[in-house]
């Protein structure tokens, strides 16, 4: 059982990644000034590529969890992806995202119990 | 005239088609779960001709994941972040819902609880427009 949990955690990183990643190609686009696209960048076709991969392991994490499970654990990834911002692009972490993370874990929990 | 008029009415009924895109983008985001799901219940023997279901499956998610990603950011165009975040945590009650009707999954009163805290959380997080999208 603890063996899907790991996936579904690694789906959490990944998919933070990637969405980082789609940030990085955002930013680097708009430095770029219209010289190159966002969509077609690189770093946003690797993001793609870890997307596609969060599905195939989503699918194998879901073989031993319940749905319900899953999707309320996935809500984590709304705490990773700004504590990724804060720790790759130097982004703030305002009192309204340590709020919203310190509700968010309160709601997992409460899911769980 | 005609273009005074329509002009009118396009103001008068424009934000409920938005709306509209948003909801989309959630049933496309929900549809892409329950998909996920179907995947992993599937034996792996199955096949429609020659080709295995879960792959069958696996091809959905994906197009809906695409489909969601460019629906969402036309969604973005005629609303604010803070606003339509939130509504990204709305796939998570249709999932217990889906989970319980197709799937036969337990629904408790902290389920619904604790997803309501999450979606309160969401709504804070929404607040800074710095959030990764």
């Amino acid at each position: 059982m603890i063996i899907f949990y790991l996936i579904t955690l690694v789906v959490i990183i990944f998919t933070s990644v990637g969405h980082l990643l789609l940030k990085i190609a955002a930013n680097r686009a708009r430095e770029a000034n219209g010289r190159v696209r966002m969509v077609t960048h690189p770093v946003s076709i690797i993001a793609y590529g870890i997307f596609a991969f969060v599905a195939l392991l989503s699918i194998y994490a879901m073989k031993g969890l319940e749905m319900k499970s899953f999707f309320a654990l996935n809500s984590l990834t709304y705490i990773v992806i700004p504590l990724l911002g804060l720790l790759v692009l130097k982004e703030p972490f305002s009192r309204d995202k340590i709020t919203g993370a310190v509700l968010i874990t309160a709601g997992v929990l409460l899911f769980y119990l | 005239m005609f273009s005074t008029s329509w002009q009118a009415i396009k103001k008068q009924f424009s934000p409920r088609i938005h709306l509209h895109l948003l909801i989309i983008s959630i049933l496309i985001q929900a549809f892409g779960a329950i998909c996920t799901k179907f995947a992993a219940e599937c034996d792996p023997a199955e096949t429609y001709g020659i080709i295995p279901i879960y792959l069958i499956m696996y091809l959905f998610i994906l197009a809906g994941m695409g489909l969601q990603v460019v629906v969402w950011q036309y969604a973005l165009k005629y609303y604010s972040l803070s606003f339509a975040y939130p509504f990204r945590s709305m796939v998570s009650f249709i999932v217990l819902l889906a989970a319980f009707w197709l799937f036969h999954e337990s629904v408790t009163i902290m389920n619904i609880i604790g997803l309501t805290v999450i979606t309160a959380g969401v709504v804070f997080l929404a607040q800074d427009k710095e959030i990764l999208a």
